[in-house]
């Protein structure tokens, strides 16, 4: 199945590690998320991260596959031991899952949504819902709050034209 | 310039000179040098400030830093050893007056020239800062792929290193692996010259441990390599910046104590030429009365 899925080109696909009842999924998972300029989770201990991808949205716990994953604007929400749950705000990044169950999130920016203003930002009601992404795209393009010049998309370093697919996106949830 | 105050008091023999000009001479150079010790204490200070907002940064820059190294640090991902492109980022600044900052990342860079041309490898140079264009340009000039100016002015922001990032990456050199050689902070009074591994999108994808890794499309991994390229940019810059204040700020406080050494000797001989000068004069008087 992993051979199947594996676009890239291999000689010999990898053998996954075969997991039994033995070897019970480590409850432990260090979660670290930090941005260029803030760090907020730094080898934590937390029991769920919902992480927006560029292949879509996913949860990530404790001994989850390896896997990278690259990032879209989205809400980051990390659900601690205690059941609390925190969302951020994320413009890009990656994500990283290990095989020691070791998660890195990295994001190039990233605000806790409490801070976004909601007398500044009316749409942050908005938010809260967990509305889809063109939302977020609307409540954040309204905000002087928190100016975020471009989506980088590195692999086509077309800043102009992510722009352009973002205000598509915006406009199209505008009319929803 | 300091070398130059040995402080002996030179008399020509031409007999006439008086004393006087050579009283002039030495109020003249206690002046200056009070100037430039004035200079370098004060270069000291902005060093001091800027040098603690960049460790207050440099806090966070690490665990981010770090943290996108860890899948090549977890995953072991080494470049096969017949890969012939490569590329070195050197990490410095436009100012001098730091110490050995530029000189020893320009050896570092000269070192590891000098190792894969030995091997027959291919290498450039991708130069972060002006000072280190000037040390290399004689000698390795043909081997620079790009230069970076106006660093180090303002403390880099994640922006500088995408900007690096997509020159690198535009510039149509097909490098295989590489290195980022930069001054890795260490405390206050030292840093040292570091140098991370940099990997090239095939060479991650054709790596034996990414099989763990799941569900990776060629797109996915080539964003996320890019992302982690300027990662690793923002880290060097960072860490380099911190060291250069530091460095700075160590070597302006040594000027400055070099300054008050040369101001104290140089204020004895001004007061020894006075006393002789006075001393002279009497003499002249005493004997003109004498012969009276």
């Amino acid at each position: 199945m992993m051979a199947a899925r594996f676009l890239l080109r291999r000689a010999v696909p990898a053998l996954r590690h075969a997991r039994c009842y033995a070897d019970a999924p480590a409850a432990q998972m260090s979660f670290t998320f930090a941005s260029p300029t803030q760090v907020f989770f730094k080898e934590a201990n937390v029991k769920q991260i919902d992480v927006p991808t560029l292949t879509g949205a996913f949860g990530i716990l404790p001994a989850h596959v390896p896997t990278l994953q690259v990032l879209r604007p989205g809400v980051v929400t990390v659900f601690n031991d205690d059941g609390s749950s925190a969302k951020y705000f994320v413009s890009s990044g990656s994500v990283t899952v290990n095989a020691d169950s070791s998660v890195q999130l990295l994001a190039e920016e990233a605000v806790p949504l409490d801070s976004l203003d909601l007398a500044v930002s009316p749409c942050y009601a908005v938010i809260s819902t967990q509305r889809i992404i063109g939302k977020l795209l609307q409540a954040w393009l309204c905000s002087p709050l928190f100016t975020l010049q471009y989506i980088p998309d590195f692999h086509n370093n077309r800043t102009q034209d992510c722009l352009e697919y973002n205000r598509g996106l915006f406009n199209e949830v505008k009319s929803v | 310039m300091f070398a130059r105050t040995s402080a002996a008091v030179f008399l020509p023999q031409c007999g006439q000179v008086r004393s006087m000009a050579t009283l002039k001479d030495i109020t003249l150079r206690l002046k200056s040098i009070k100037n430039i010790q004035k200079i370098t204490k004060s270069m000291k200070m902005v060093s001091a400030a800027k040098y603690s907002r960049a460790e207050r940064s440099l806090k966070s820059a690490r665990v981010y830093g770090t943290s996108a190294m860890a899948l090549y640090e977890k995953a072991e991902i080494k470049a096969p050893e017949d890969k012939n492109k490569h590329v070195i980022i050197g990490v410095s600044s436009d100012r001098g007056l730091c110490g050995a900052i530029h000189s020893s990342v320009a050896k570092a860079i000269k070192s590891e020239i000098a190792k894969l041309s030995g091997a027959g490898k291919e290498v450039m140079i991708v130069n972060v800062g002006d000072k280190l264009r000037g040390l290399l340009y004689r000698t390795h000039g043909k081997h620079i792929l790009i230069n970076c100016k106006e660093v180090g002015r303002k403390p880099p922001t994640f922006t500088d290193a995408s900007v690096i990032a997509t020159e690198l990456l535009d510039s149509g050199y097909e490098f295989d692996q590489g290195s980022i050689i930069y001054n890795r902070f260490r405390s206050v009074i030292s840093y040292k010259t570091d140098e991370k591994p940099l990997f090239s999108i095939d060479t991650v994808a054709s790596s034996e441990n990414m099989g763990i890794y799941d569900d990776i499309d060629a797109d996915v991994l080539r964003n996320y390599q890019e992302f982690a390229l300027v990662n690793i940019i923002y880290f060097g810059m960072k860490e380099s910046t911190t060291s250069e204040q530091s460095a700075r700020m160590t070597a302006m406080d040594g000027a400055s104590k070099n300054a008050s050494e040369i101001i104290e000797k140089l204020t004895m001989t001004f007061n020894r030429t006075r006393q002789a000068v006075i001393t002279k004069e009497l003499i002249e008087i005493i004997s003109g009365a004498a012969a009276l």
